[in-house]
């Protein structure tokens, strides 16, 4: 087997064998289990940094790739541009959160058990990125719907219960109507493998086209609710009772970036020129559009936290879905980088809030008054974030932003560009007056004096990893035109060189 | 291994059980749970060796004592059989290893261990036999070992259920016998293959198939003739269930298919496969609905084996049609009942462990199982996921190829009854799974029955059973492969 | 040398700044950094003297920035520079609470000011106005919640800006990469810039903010915000604006008559104003009123765009100096003892804006008609007679302001004088200076010949009749003051935009909802965790018991049966 054989299996590989040695090590022996984790994390950001040199160094149209067969359609992985780049986010900050998820669960009970299932989740991620056809990546898909659940009820109260239920009640069926539609589409148009440019016949067009739309619309569907786009966005907020780090990790990368990273492999590598001929993409930018609104309305009035971070991210993915939908190479490229971009922005937010919660019980945006004074650090990567998510630049929100306005230009759709304005606004409107509280409101007395003297402002296990997080989000903004940067990354995907 | 032990393989799986079986009641407390982890432990190379040899050297025929039939007793062995055989002795084993400390050496079950080995040989014979009378003469010997291990515990419910259970059995073997009797008189033969040659669609041939359909069904449970499976299934012993609900219904199930889709051709009967396939997919729905409603995770497990036995029926209106679509569905029924006997036997394992540690499995005292029990739960747990169907597991294989089939052969009401189904399993066993995960004020924690963690080879024998499901799920194509060997012409089309 | 190497050192020197804002955020050397705001702005003014024009690429910043250093960047890097520098001055010179906060908020302010004015793309130059914009805020607020509804609508109406913005430029972020916006898009796109910058110079219905934060930020940031900051505007409109598109010459009116309406709208409302800064503002609202005009007689024609540069590049200089000084004056006259000489020191920038002979006015003014003497057909008489008509409202406005500062102490609002009062001066002393020479020795030529111009006896008259005749309408005012007293104060600040702020505060406001709704899905059984029970079920387990019953299940197995014959006896 290639080099880059043994890195793709080892990238997938590795996640699930960390989870069965927690499980296996059990709930007592924490540091041996703690080893293991970080050492399978280690492992596999290796591994996934081994794919993406192995995309990167082949030459167009030849990918590295290695398969198993299953069934009569291949079971198999390769990593391309496209794969590795979530690959590499994926990896990259479960590495991160390891480490943050030490500090945030050192109090919590049964960590062996939700630090097995995060590494399947991680693992599935990888599988889903990495995937080199239709088959294979559902079937990552789903085990990755199933390893979520674990980790969304852990606390085991009743309302992570009810969070768990409402998130199964979307995801089961979604998962159902998405094996329709790739058993139909197998069946159409035999083993549906991802090619940039669209691996379907375009003979189909005009053979099945009511076939390919409901299809099509069947793998929306599926892949929709992963990626919370209205009206089947419901579980995300629902899903904030999973403890921080699966907030962070799962639903503000992993899980959700699944689903839009799925759409990416359908619109762009299945579909492709049939998505637009047959007039379905347009469709989906609308709803992308409107969910973006919608989410951003939503986030306004939410004064838990968290909550108007999930109702944030249902908005933010919909940007990846726009991008991802319309009809030019820079809109594409901007939608894919924003992959990154928001990944690293809002796990960073998600780490404040877990971070807040734990070490000055705050939940809620109106208990932040003059926060910044008793935990600068991290309210400053909070702040820093929130500048990015809003499209401020130089932080990495603005550069998606920035591409997916120009392709809008390029693609001649001007009410993409009314979108991408309004929404800025509602972000600003929703993150500034937490900025405002955490900065220029006056902190509760015991605040005032700022961290408790001689201490850390928060376990460093925590304040770490965010702050880590948020610098890579300003890197990425700032030095987006570079190589390597995943704008560069994503515009090379998008097939289209950078103009600058 | 030489070509005469190759020839000799169908009898000894026969025989290794059947004289186990005097050995372990003779032999009696002590000796009897070493008797029968000998034979399981030999039953397990000639299985696996007896597939093997199908692969290579494609279907196996044996005249036992050397006259071929119509007078001797044929055994032959196509892929089917051997699946079959293989799938039993994989279950046998681990419920076997489970036993050994489950049943202990309790005077009270000393009946299980031989007639378990002699349950084990009479299927074996089952899905070896070559001619339809054997087959009704394996199926009485199979049902009533059956009705006997249910009775075993000789608590009041489970008794009734057994008398239950025996009545419905002796019912369906009548019909089934009655059938017999008239495709001999009209054809004047019942071995298999000459039957292929020989049958006729007119009154007598149709008669008696229709007569031995009705028995089959009724012995196999299909909705709505399950009245019999769920008491019986759910207050057996537990390793009793996990062989009625894996393995038993399954030998009914076997004959159907053989009679239906070897011997006479479902196209000469198109509205009868149709009948099949709605009673199968009311059974999904009907077996969903029903687990839905249960306060017992036995009854739960038992009703989801109602719903699951439909997904087997869909095999006959979707191979009607011939072609690649035939041989999709003839690999998804299939594999369908290998997956399902792996993960319910895992079920009903894991649900013995339950009631052994905390006596009771009432769901609503299960909070948090997850903690007290892990891998049980986990076992549980992994063993749903092949009954969802979502991948990666053997469930998740059986539906994708039931769908491919329906949606090739045109008839994509099937795939919704399929898709539909795997939603109503996710709900009856998420009922279950979530609260493993609670923190309630009834969970398990309070319970102080808990005699502690329980024996390794339970909870591994439950575990290894779900984890052999969803090894099926990815390394599913050898299965696959041996199943196609000899298939009938009807679903030998492409294999996939 | 290297041909690139000059304006990045210019982008560098532009971003000093930005190294003392970082200094002021680390509490060990805090203190330190502070006192390094005043020297932080002097690089940028040498570069601004001494770097060669050029322009350079850096691809891996952000989107990819084109430095650039031109005629117009270099005049607007030497105004904000001198501006900025006096203002540091004079903040180090006053006291004010958290001072290393204030200076950190300050000199990020400052750095993305200098920078803009060193780029020409768009993403480069979005870059530093959204970083000024948004650091200003924290000047705005910094004296405390009695500055929050100031801060309200800064914020309000500065994150509308950045929008409308980043909106426009993504059209001419296209253009730049090679792609070519339809007609429609073009002109919607120059109609965003307008609006964007229209916001930041407080062009007339995008004002509402300006009275608000002018009172409310600490005098040294003001007259930064006033002068440097609000100016960036204008260069933002001379990079942005597409001059010399003929697609974009249809907006040329509807700019000309907006500038129009808020050089007098300006005047109008800013007489009836009761506090000083408040009347600045509205006189900044104005000013910024001639600035459009000429910008908007550029887009007319190709031809003419150069002119309309030139002209809103030096009148913005001049008023960017003037204001500044305004400011600071009018802080330094409310301190100190010696209110007559600040007074008198005031009248320089006062006449200064309203154009009065010998004062940058005169020359701005000039180099403004030579703007507006190329407006198309009837527009050109019509600005002819007009512009001296609102010129005389800026003197009614300056003396408007002079009143009201000389009569603070009756209205009895004198503010504690404190801190040092000599370096103060000091650093107010040198805008002064700088209004008085700065369009003296511009080295510009059209400038120098304007300013050559502006001693002639025919242009002393034209720059000089508005003034006197201001100054009599003032002094009538005055000696009536029973009857146009009745007029002060009608006019609240910042107009008509109260019901905005108050939408936008209600907008985002948290408001305690009940946690997320599972939807009426969850209710089904289907879900009904351990404690549900089988309740919701009744019906199904009651036909579950008829069939459990003997007697079903037998005539189930015959009717079956049946079935089937019937069925197989049908081939």
């Amino acid at each position: 087997m290639s080099w880059e054989g043994a890195a793709l299996l080892m990238a997938v590989v590795a996640p699930f064998a960390t989870a069965v040695g927690i499980f296996a090590l059990g709930e007592a022996r924490e540091r041996a289990r703690s080893a293991v984790n970080l050492i399978g994390a280690a492992v596999t950001v290796v591994a996934v940094l081994a794919c993406a040199t192995a995309a990167w160094s082949a030459e167009p149209g030849r990918h590295a790739a290695v398969g198993i067969d299953l069934l009569d359609i291949g079971f198999g992985l390769k990593a391309d541009m496209l794969g590795a780049l979530f690959a590499v986010v994926a990896g990259v900050l479960w590495l991160i959160t390891t480490v943050y998820a030490t500090g945030y669960m050192s109090h919590a009970s049964d960590r062996a058990r939700f630090f097995g299932f995060f590494s399947i989740c991680v693992g599935s991620a990888i599988g889903i990125a990495l995937s080199k056809n239709l088959l294979t990546f559902f079937v990552f898909y789903e085990t990755l719907t199933l390893a979520t659940y674990p980790l969304v009820v852990h606390s085991g109260t009743p309302a992570a219960l009810r969070g768990g239920r409402t998130y199964l009640m979307y995801a089961l069926p979604a998962g159902g109507a998405l094996a329709a539609g790739v058993v139909w589409l197998n069946l159409l148009a035999g083993p549906v493998e991802f090619a940039a440019g669209g691996s379907l016949d375009p003979a189909l067009a005009a053979s099945h086209p009511t076939a390919l739309v409901v299809i099509f619309a069947l793998l929306m569907l599926g892949l929709g609710v992963k990626a919370a786009l209205f009206p089947v966005h419901g579980w995300l907020p629902a899903a904030m009772v999973a403890p921080a780090p699966v907030s962070s990790l799962l639903h503000a990368v992993a899980v959700v970036k699944a689903g839009v990273f799925g759409i990416a492999r359908v619109v762009l590598e299945v579909y492709g020129p049939l998505g637009p001929e047959l007039g379905v993409t347009q469709l989906l930018a609308a709803l992308a559009g409107f969910t973006i609104i919608f989410g951003s309305v939503r986030a306004l009035a939410q004064d838990d936290l968290k909550k108007r971070l999930a109702f944030s991210t249902v908005a933010q993915l919909s940007y990846i879905t726009l991008g991802v939908a319309l009809a030019s190479p820079i809109a594409i490229a901007g939608g894919l980088a924003h992959l990154a971009h928001h990944a690293a922005m809002k796990i960073t937010m998600f780490f404040t809030a877990g971070a807040v919660a734990e070490e000055v019980k705050a939940y809620r945006v109106s208990e932040f008054d003059g926060l910044g004074r008793r935990m600068p650090l991290t309210m400053a990567a909070f702040s820093l974030a929130a500048l990015g998510i809003v499209g401020v630049p130089p932080v990495a929100g603005f550069a998606s932003k920035w591409l997916l306005g120009v392709g809008a230009v390029d693609a001649g759709t001007w009410w993409v560009i009314a979108v991408l304005g309004v929404s800025s606004v509602l972000n600003a409107a929703y993150f500034f007056p937490i900025i405002h509280r955490a900065w220029f409101r006056e902190p509760k007395a015991e605040w005032a004096g700022g961290p408790p003297t001689g201490q850390p402002e928060g376990d460093l296990r925590m304040v770490v990893p965010l702050v880590v997080t948020s610098l890579l989000g300003l890197a990425m903004g700032l030095m987006a035109g570079a190589d390597l940067s995943p704008a560069s990354w994503a515009s090379a995907v998008a097939g289209w060189g950078l103009p600058w | 291994m030489g070509d005469w032990v190759t020839q000799q393989l169908p009898a000894l799986l026969i025989l290794v059980p059947f004289t186990a079986a005097p050995f372990a009641y003779l032999l009696g407390a002590g000796y009897d749970r070493q008797t029968a982890l000998l034979s399981a432990a030999l039953t397990q190379p000639l299985a696996a060796f007896l597939a093997l040899t199908v692969v290579q050297e494609g279907p196996v025929r044996y005249a036992i004592g050397g006259w071929g039939g119509p007078l001797g007793i044929e055994l032959a062995a196509d892929g089917f059989s051997a699946t079959m055989v293989l799938v039993t002795s994989v279950v046998g084993l681990l419920v076997t290893v489970y036993g050994l400390r489950y049943f202990g050496d309790l005077e009270r079950y000393r009946f299980f261990w031989p007639l378990w080995l002699f349950l084990w040989g009479s299927l074996n014979a089952l899905f070896l036999s070559a001619d339809i009378f054997n087959l009704y003469v394996c199926l009485e010997l199979v049902s009533m070992s059956a009705v006997a291990l249910v009775g075993l515990t000789l608590r009041r419910e489970a008794l009734v259920a057994a008398m239950r259970y025996m009545l419905a059995a002796i019912l369906g073997s009548l019909f089934y016998l009655l059938g017999v009797a008239l495709f001999y008189g009209a054809f004047g033969s019942v071995d298999m293959a000459t039957l292929r040659e020989t049958v006729r669609p007119d009154v007598a041939g149709q008669a008696g198939l229709a007569l031995m359909t009705a028995g089959l069904v009724l012995k196999t449970a299909l909705f709505p003739l399950h009245f019999w499976l769920p008491p019986a299934h759910s207050n057996a012993a537990s390793p009793v269930s996990a062989v009625l609900s894996a393995l038993v219904v399954k030998g009914s199930f076997f004959i159907l298919v053989r009679l239906w889709i070897d011997v006479a051709q479902p196209e000469a009967f198109p509205g009868a496969s149709v009948v099949l396939g709605v009673l199968g997919s009311s059974a999904i729905v009907w077996g969903s609905v029903q687990a839905l409603r249960q306060e017992r995770l036995k009854m739960l497990v038992a009703y989801s084996t109602v719903a699951q036995i439909g997904y087997l029926f869909l095999l006959f209106p979707l191979a009607s049609g011939g072609g690649q679509a035939a041989s999709d569905a003839w690999v998804g029924g299939i594999f369908h009942a290998v997956s399902h006997a792996l993960a319910k036997s895992a079920m009903f394992l894991a649900a013995g462990i339950v009631l052994a540690r905390f006596g009771h499995d009432r769901l609503e005292g299960l909070g948090g199982l997850s903690r007290r029990a892990p891998v049980t739960a986990m076992a549980f747990g992994l063993a749903g996921v092949t009954m969802m169907g979502l991948p990666p597991s053997g469930g998740f294989i059986a539906k994708w190829q039931l769908i491919k089939a329906s949606i090739g052969s045109g008839q994509w009401w099937w795939a919704v009854v399929v898709v539909a189904g795997g939603l109503l399993a996710a709900a009856y066993m998420f009922r279950v799974v979530g609260p493993f995960f609670a923190r309630e004020a009834e969970d398990l924690d309070d319970s102080d029955l808990d005699p502690g963690p329980s024996p390794v080879t339970m909870d591994g024998a439950a575990l290894a059973l779900a984890l052999g499901a969803l090894v099926l799920g990815v390394a599913g194509q050898p299965l696959i492969d041996l199943i196609m060997v000899g298939a009938p012409a009807l679903v030998a089309g492409v294999t996939p | 040398m290297v041909s690139w190497l000059p304006t990045w050192v210019a982008l560098a020197a532009a971003l000093v700044p930005l190294a003392v804002a970082g200094g002021c955020a680390l509490p060990r050397v805090r203190d330190a950094a502070r006192r390094l705001v005043p020297l932080a702005a002097l690089p940028a003014l040498a570069a601004a003297v001494l770097v060669p024009e050029g322009s350079a690429a850096i691809g891996w910043l952000v989107t990819g920035v084109t430095v650039q250093v031109d005629d117009t960047g270099r005049a607007f890097l030497a105004l904000s520079a001198m501006i900025w520098t006096a203002a540091a001055l004079y903040a180090a010179a006053r006291p004010v609470e958290r001072p290393a906060r204030f200076a950190g908020w300050f000199s990020l302010a400052m750095a993305g000011n200098l920078a803009l004015c060193c780029v020409s793309d768009p993403a480069g130059f979005y870059t530093f106005f959204a970083m000024m914009a948004l650091s200003t805020y924290a000047l705005v607020v910094h004296e405390g919640p009695s500055r929050r509804d100031a801060g309200r609508a800064y914020i309000v109406f500065t994150v509308a800006g950045e929008a409308l913005l980043v909106c426009g430029l993504f059209v001419a972020g296209a253009a730049a990469a090679g792609i070519a916006p339809g007609t429609t898009l073009a002109v919607a796109g120059t109609v965003l810039v307008l609006l964007a910058f229209g916001i930041k110079i407080g062009a007339l219905g995008m004002h509402g903010w300006m009275p608000l934060a002018y009172r409310a930020t600490p005098p040294a940031a003001a007259a930064a915000l006033a002068g440097s900051m609000s100016t960036a505007g204008v260069l933002g409109l001379l990079r942005f604006l597409p001059g010399g598109d003929p697609a974009a010459a249809v907006l040329s009116p509807a700019v000309m008559a907006l500038g129009l309406a808020a050089a007098f709208y300006g005047a109008i409302v800013g007489v009836t104003q009761t506090q000083p800064r408040v009347v600045l503002a509205y006189s900044s609202i104005s000013q910024f009123g001639f600035v459009t005009v000429a910008l908007g007689v550029g887009l007319a024609e190709p031809g003419v765009w150069l002119i309309a540069v030139s002209a809103a590049t030096v009148y913005g200089v001049h008023h960017g100096l003037a204001k500044a000084a305004l400011f600071l004056g009018e802080d330094v006259a409310a301190r100190s003892r010696r209110r007559p000489a600040a007074l008198a020191a005031l009248g320089l920038p006062a006449f200064a804006l309203a154009g009065a002979p010998l004062t940058s006015g005169a020359v701005a003014k000039i180099v403004l008609k030579e703007a507006t003497a190329v407006a198309p057909g009837v527009w050109n008489d019509a600005l002819e007679t007009l512009l001296p008509v609102a010129a005389v409202g800026t003197t009614l406005l300056m003396a408007r302001f002079l009143y009201l500062v000389a009569t603070r102490e009756a209205a009895g609002s004198q503010e504690p004088a404190g801190g040092r009062d000599l370096p103060a001066a000091a650093a107010w002393g040198l805008l002064l200076a700088a209004v008085a020479g700065a369009l003296w020795l511009w080295p510009a030529e059209e400038v120098a010949y304007a300013a050559g111009k502006s001693l002639t006896a025919h242009y002393v008259w034209l720059a000089a009749w508005p003034v006197v005749l201001g100054t009599a309408i003032a002094a009538v005012a005055w000696a009536a003051r029973g009857l146009s007293g009745r007029f002060v104060g009608v006019v609240p600040p910042g107009d008509v935009y109260a019901p905005v702020l108050g939408w936008a505060a209600r907008l985002t406001a948290v408001r305690d909802e009940r946690p997320y709704a599972v939807p009426k899905a969850a209710a089904v059984p289907v879900a009904s965790s351990s404690t549900g029970g089988p309740t919701q079920l009744d019906g199904a387990g009651a036909i579950e018991n008829g069939l459990l019953a003997w007697a079903t299940a037998i005539s189930a197995v015959a009717a079956l049966t049946v079935l089937l014959l019937l069925l197989a006896s049908r081939v």
